[in-house]
């Protein structure tokens, strides 16, 4: 609007994964001293795009233009140079040094003898912080601030390095309310010395409140640009969602049995976090032979309320869990193990797999007890359940003696519900369970959860992509911010009804 | 599924330093102008030295693999030499320095109160661990520090001496016992020491087997590897970890009592000096990683030789005063023997 060339052209930009195509031929132009908001679902892209634009990713097809110049950053640094700074969502900051350190970090000034001039960096810090409403001292610890403060300190940081474009992450999902407010009005005042905002969310009314305009992302693709004028919250979810039902690829409807888990007020405490509560008043229950599923957007709460049930969580959760009838609010999972709950973690390479360990061992780890003769570990029985496991879970493996960080996400991720299943688990837990599976693979575990369940276990499965849950489940429950916003059989889910619940704000009176 | 490892037997680590060991001993033996080295003597005391290093590695080993280390090894050695003569004085207070000896009861009841004292160590290291949540390096810094200032404020308590003499002959018996082995091709009968032998091979077995062939030494390569991923398998990691630091400090205990039947003396002054830096390298250079998850008792064992080997067969060859360049030497074997297999795990991706 205010100058002929856009600041940034992002020109048939696309970017692969191994087996993913994170950005599928995205071109988009951005204005110089506007806000433009990207919104999208988990997955679909934005954190990607903006990885490019801030220089992180340097392997991309396409071109890039600042100021009508086509720019190549290989570096955060570059992009810094040529006045680029991001707000990760993740902040990086490092917590053991001062408000002012960690601004002027990598740049630090220099006075007599090359000494730290740590007077002159204060005083430009104060002077950054103060512009900012932060009224925090300069030499104060960055790990003593709470989470918008330290926001606002990577704000001064790019304010610092005369940036003016600032790519905002999620910036509000650790903010209380009046932070939030603090925080649009700074961004308010940025907008009027004509900086550049690319503002990252997806709570529709921040958007709809700052956004001169908004671009959707769908699956890695730029579906549309619209303005807030000329739109509405409600079409803008239906907008992120777009594919229109596509449920043909359901199971044949299954027949539940008893309630095998029933869940009661379950609420988590989250110490020293604005939002205070992970997890607020949760109940849900289910059945032998059915597959709940848990929707909710990033934060949502999903794997905290697996960790309660499993008793896996750090904070003890108060409420009430009623397994098989009697209460059972376990303190570790070796308790919830015995009484027939197993947990497969999202996080695989971190929470799941021992590197260390072959196919085999990985398999077996967790019901050892059935290999022994004597009291030691006989390798034949050791054989028979692992290759057992193989063989029903179809796991393309060398053997198992493979070292198992030779096997693809989807195998991978096989043994870990093999390992699971040999507990001869009542109850499975599923977070998140086919993450970095290729697309193949995925029918495959989706086949095979259809299976167990028809064997009677009781399945609760959490995942990022709704097409999973509607594909999956009989019934679903949507989180938002740690509350049960909505509860749809499957007969009335639909994308958009999921979606608008999981970006409601408030919870949805029930 | 025997092997943990899964390369072919002669690409493994414990092959190749097998392989090693046999190089140094051979090239020792042929480069040995004097021909010192190979005689009883020398035989002799590589296998005594071996078996008394090999002894609390193997302890040390186990902390290692479980995701841990301990630093206290030297301090509970000569913390350990300290309460098991201070108990054979209160047992036997004439028996300790006469011909007669101490007797058997007395020299097994010292022996399981030390053992004991050296077990509340353990619990002690692992209580700071998973209590207090202290890294490891702190919790046995602590006691490496500690331990040995408070054995000599025991002694020095009871006997006004730092050194606690005991000259019984059964005790000494301990380290002195010794059975003539005919090895072909050397001019005399090799004295082996029986009950340093006899207390290494049982240590060995006993812990071959339980990180082979037991759910508890499988758990603790789990807790090593991955130990967020073991508490979510249902292993008990803290139990675990008590399990872990108590087999460490029973088998520096053990060595403990051996190196006091040695020197004939509890001594918390300068007994078992820089010993946890010994086992860490006999560990490292075995193939355990210090990031936990991956080690073996074979290997240790086979690190323990070839450092022995190393430091007592080099100095044979090229005529130097072995303690002024032990140091030097077996710096420069651990780095080497770890940049090897750092290389070879690059090359194998992990």
């Amino acid at each position: 609007m205010t100058s002929p060339t856009p600041i940034i052209s992002v020109r048939n930009i696309s970017v692969r994964f191994p087996g993913v195509l994170a950005l599928d031929d995205v071109s988009l132009e951005i204005r110089q001293g506007e806000l433009l908001a990207i919104v999208g679902e988990n997955g679909a892209g934005k954190s990607t795009l903006m990885k490019v634009l801030a220089g992180v990713y340097s392997r991309y097809e396409g071109q890039l233009l600042l100021r009508g110049e086509p720019v190549r950053f290989q570096s955060t640094r570059d992009a810094e140079h040529a006045g680029v700074s991001i707000i990760h969502q993740e902040l990086n900051l490092v917590e053991q040094l001062s408000v002012a350190a960690n601004i002027f970090l990598g740049r630090e000034r220099r006075g007599f003898l090359g000494m730290l001039d740590e007077r002159s960096m204060n005083a430009a810090a104060e002077t950054l912080l103060n512009e900012l409403e932060c009224r925090t001292p300069p030499t104060q610890l960055v790990g003593k601030l709470r989470v918008g403060d330290q926001q606002l300190v990577e704000i001064a940081k790019a304010l610092s390095l005369q940036s003016d474009i600032v790519i905002m992450d999620e910036p509000t999902s650790a903010l209380t309310e009046a932070e939030s407010e603090r925080l649009m009005r700074i961004i308010a005042r940025l907008k009027a010395k004509g900086v550049t905002i690319i503002y990252i969310s997806h709570k529709m009314d921040e958007v709809f409140r700052l956004a001169d305009r908004i671009t959707v992302l769908r699956d890695g693709k730029l579906v549309t640009t619209v303005l807030p004028a000329e739109s509405s919250p409600r079409s803008v979810a239906h907008l992120m969602v777009g594919r229109e039902i596509e449920n043909a690829s359901q199971f044949e409807p299954r027949v539940p049995g008893p309630v095998m888990l029933e869940v009661r007020n379950v609420t988590l405490a989250w110490p020293g976090h604005a939002q205070k509560f992970r997890l607020r008043d949760v109940s849900l229950s289910v059945r032998a032979g059915e597959v709940l599923g848990i929707a909710g957007l990033m934060g949502a709460g999903r794997t905290e309320l697996l960790e309660c049930l499993y008793g896996s969580s750090r904070v003890l959760p108060t409420g009430e869990i009623f397994v098989n009838g009697t209460r059972r609010n376990f303190r570790h999972p070796a308790q919830a193990l015995a009484a027939g709950v197993a947990l497969v973690t999202e996080d695989r390479k971190r929470l799941g797999l021992f590197a260390d360990l072959n196919v085999g061992q990985n398999i077996t780890l967790c019901q050892l007890q059935d290999a022994l003769r004597a009291g030691f570990i006989n390798n034949r029985s050791e054989r028979e359940m692992a290759e057992g496991i193989v063989e029903k879970l179809h796991v393309k493996t060398a053997g198992i003696e493979a070292r198992i960080t030779n096997l693809s996400g989807g195998n991978q991720q096989k043994c870990i519900i093999g390992r699971g299943l040999l507990t001869r688990p009542k109850i499975l837990l599923l977070d998140d369970p086919t993450r970095g599976v290729d697309v193949g693979a995925k029918a495959e575990l989706y086949r095979l959860i259809d299976g167990l369940c028809r064997e009677g276990l009781a399945v609760i499965v959490t995942s990022s992509e709704l097409p999973e849950l509607l594909t999956l489940s009989d019934r679903i429950l949507v989180l938002c911010e740690g509350r049960v916003t909505g509860h749809f059989t499957r007969a009335e889910a639909t994308e958009q009804k999921i979606m608008e619940a999981a970006t409601a704000r408030q919870a949805v009176a029930v | 599924m025997t092997s943990l490892s899964n390369q072919r037997w002669w690409s493994r680590p414990e092959f190749l330093l097998f392989l090693a060991n046999l190089v140094v001993y051979f090239g020792v033996l042929l480069g040995d102008k004097q021909h010192n080295f190979g005689r009883a003597a020398s035989l002799q005391l590589l296998s005594t030295e071996t078996t008394m290093l090999g002894i609390f590695a193997i302890g040390i080993t186990i902390v290692i693999i479980s995701g841990g280390i301990d630093l206290s090894v030297g301090s509970v050695i000569a913390f350990s030499s300290i309460v098991f003569t201070i108990t054979l004085h209160y047992l036997s207070p004439q028996g300790v320095m006469s011909k007669d000896g101490v007797g058997v009861w007395p020299l097994l009841i010292a022996t399981a109160v030390t053992l004991i004292t050296a077990l509340h160590v353990g619990v002690f290291h692992a209580l700071l661990i998973t209590r207090l949540d202290l890294p490891p390096f702190i919790a046995t810094l602590g006691t490496l520090i500690g331990l040995r200032s408070l054995g000599r404020v025991i002694a020095q308590a009871k006997y006004q001496s730092d050194k606690i003499a005991v000259s019984a002959p059964d005790v000494r018996g301990l380290y002195n016992w010794t059975w003539p082995l005919n090895v072909p091709g050397v001019e005399r009968p090799v004295l082996i020491r029986i009950v340093p032998l006899v207390v290494f091979l049982l240590v060995a077995i006993c812990a071959i087997i339980i990180m082979r062939k037991t759910v508890l030494g499988r758990h603790l390569y789990a807790l090593g590897g991955n130990e967020d991923a073991a508490r979510l398998s249902g292993i008990r990691t803290d139990r675990l970890k008590y399990v872990a630091y108590c087999l460490g400090a029973l088998c520096s205990g053990l060595a403990g009592i051996l190196y006091a039947a040695r020197e004939g003396q509890g001594n918390s002054t300068n007994m078992g000096m820089g010993y946890e830096l010994n086992a860490i390298a006999a560990a490292v250079v075995g193939g355990a990683s210090l990031r936990g998850g991956v080690g073996t008792i074979s290997g240790t064992i086979l690190g323990a030789l070839f450092l022995t080997l190393v430091v007592n067969g080099i100095p044979n060859m090229i005529k130097i005063e072995s303690s002024l360049y032990e140091g030097i030497v077996v710096g420069v074997v651990v780095i080497l023997a770890v940049a090897v297999n750092q290389i070879r795990g690059r090359k194998f991706g992990s």
